[in-house]
């Protein structure tokens, strides 16, 4: 029970990443029934931006800032350019360039800064505190706090602003929500914004907290938040946060029963299983998913 | 009010109506009768932004709106209960009206006043307020369809088969509160299969037939037209 409980703890943060990143996969598929394969590079890319601004010299909410609105900015762009005219022909061609979108940002940092993983220059340290037998790092639960905060704020989004409500509109019926109203592409264009600019605080954690950043960061990241997404219901943001916190928490238990071998391939088990059992997730209704 | 002059569209290589001439004038119904896969639904479709046209145009006040995208044209003042209803599912009533507001400035003090000129028209409605709208039967689906559909204040109305699988009295109901809202100043396109029912209420009618008008003219002298009552009205 001691092992069971110091696993949950030791899982949550990795999970709060994967449900930030989640919950950008999530989003967009709820607006276009799309998977952005190319989300987790924007975890990737949000980390070495604030790096790029931080060796500029901005203080760390500055450099967090930029990253955020520069990240923002290039996944509304890369919607625009590569993924938007592909749209009315055909399902699998954006699919099919979100990957190739996805191996060429990674390229790019490559080129741009090194193949190599750079230290990053922030780091928040990782004291442990003991309560009773188990032992909690202080970042974990602030990287756990700040997800349920960001997940409560989103939804406060969603549910109490205009455009937050357009969002939730064209997730439910695109043609009633475009006859009411609601203006599709800059609809699409915000989504896109708030998923990156998601990723991008979870890139960020990591970087600090692990103190290396490197060119593929983004993919395991962003194959295991996709499952996470999957897990919990795709199209659903509290589905979302649960898959990535049930799918953090399930890698640290591996780890702990001596089956980290393991960990990195339980994400697929898990993404097929649901496929296969559930293929709405746990929060999901049925008529939402179209994977 | 409302000029629509040579409007073909095309899904592929389907030609789904060829060169549609159609003229709505302030005050009136107008229905549009046909039989399954006419076009009607393409043509209410293209009127409100949703499919694109390949040739013609379409004039909403003097305007040419053809090439305007489907949220500017609500605000325009054409607003649309779609073929099969298209409530939010998981939004309440409440908030399927609010949406119909979503196109308008209107402060939310105006848009509970227009709540309650809804519940005024559909009582069913205001018994089911916070309820989700999947929960609705297909007849109060269909009212809050039209319901939210006026909540944007339209000068147009557009209806898509607004009897589609409702019980007859609900659809006499229904078709009561559309000639009501007409009478009260509200100009309205009907789209419908059932041509007896459209015919009644309606002041003229086009016949749409595989993607081409074939008749039009006055809805009483339609309805007693003979091509009509064999083809449309069970002889
Ligand atoms: N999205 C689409 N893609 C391809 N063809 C379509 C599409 N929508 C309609 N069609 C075709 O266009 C033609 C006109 O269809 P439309 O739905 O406009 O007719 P309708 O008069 O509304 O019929 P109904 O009374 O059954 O609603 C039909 O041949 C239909 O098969
Ligand atoms: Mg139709």
């Amino acid at each position: 029970m001691l092992d069971f409980t110091q696993a949950i703890i030791d899982g949550i943060a990795i999970g709060s990443l994967y449900a930030l990143i989640a919950i950008g996969y999530s989003m967009v598929f709820g607006v276009l029934q799309f998977v952005n394969f190319a989300h987790g590079e924007l975890f990737m890319l949000g980390a070495y931006f604030v790096m790029l601004f931080l060796t500029m010299g901005a203080p760390l909410w500055v450099a967090i800032l930029f990253s955020l609105l520069s990240v923002g900015t290039i996944a509304v762009v890369i919607e625009r350019i590569a993924y938007k005219p592909l749209r009315k022909h055909s399902r699998l061609a954006p699919l099919i360039t979100a990957v190739a979108m996805s191996l060429f940002l990674q390229n790019i940092i490559q080129v741009l800064f090194s193949p190599n993983s750079l230290s990053f220059p922030i780091n928040i340290p990782g004291n442990i505190v003991t309560l009773g037998e188990l032992f909690v790092r202080i970042r974990d639960i602030g990287i756990f706090s700040l997800t349920l905060l960001l997940a409560f704020l989103l939804e406060l989004f969603l549910f109490k602003t205009k455009a937050g409500t357009g969002i939730r509109a064209l997730a439910m019926h695109a043609d009633a929500s475009k006859l009411c109203g609601v203006p599709f592409n800059r609809t699409v264009s915000l989504t896109f914004f708030i998923g990156a600019v998601l990723a991008v605080i979870a890139g960020t954690i990591q970087g600090m907290a692990t103190n290396q950043i490197f060119p593929l960061m983004g993919v395991n990241a962003g194959l295991k938040a996709f499952a996470a997404a999957v897990l919990g219901g795709i199209g659903e943001i509290r589905g979302a946060v649960l898959g990535g916190l049930v799918l953090g928490i399930s890698e640290s238990m591996l780890v702990s029963y001596g089956l980290s071998t393991y960990k990195d391939g339980f994400a697929f088990v898990i993404l097929i299983l649901v496929l296969l059992i559930r293929p709405q997730g746990i929060l999901g209704r049925t008529q939402l998913v179209k994977v | 009010m409302l000029l629509v002059e040579n409007l073909s569209v095309n899904y592929g290589a389907i030609q789904a109506l060829k060169s549609v001439n159609f003229e709505i004038f302030q005050g009136e119904i107008v229905s549009l009768v046909g039989s399954n896969g006419a076009g009607k639904t393409t043509f209410l479709r293209t009127l409100s932004g949703l499919v694109k046209a390949k040739s013609g145009k379409i004039f909403f006040s003097k305007s040419n709106i053809s090439n305007i995208e489907s949220h500017e044209i609500v605000k325009l003042g054409i607003s649309q209960s779609p073929e099969g209803r298209m409530v939010f599912p998981d939004m309440t009533v409440k908030e399927n009206l609010f949406m119909g507001a979503f196109c308008t400035k209107n402060s939310s003090q105006e848009i509970q006043k227009d709540i309650d000129k809804m519940i005024d028209w559909f009582p069913r409605l205001g018994e089911r307020m916070n309820q989700k709208s999947i929960l609705l039967s297909g007849g109060e689906q269909q009212m809050l369809a039209i319901a939210r559909a006026l909540m944007a204040r339209p000068k147009l109305l557009l209806l898509d088969e607004p009897s589609l699988g409702i019980a007859p009295l609900v659809v006499q109901q229904i078709f009561k509160i559309i000639s009501e809202l007409n009478r009260g100043g509200m100009t309205i396109l009907l789209a419908e299969q059932n041509a007896r029912l459209a015919l009644k209420i309606s002041h003229r009618a086009y016949v749409l037939e595989l993607g081409t008008v074939i008749k039009k003219g006055e809805a009483q002298s339609l309805l007693h037209d003979d091509d009509v009552q064999r083809a449309y009205l069970g002889g």
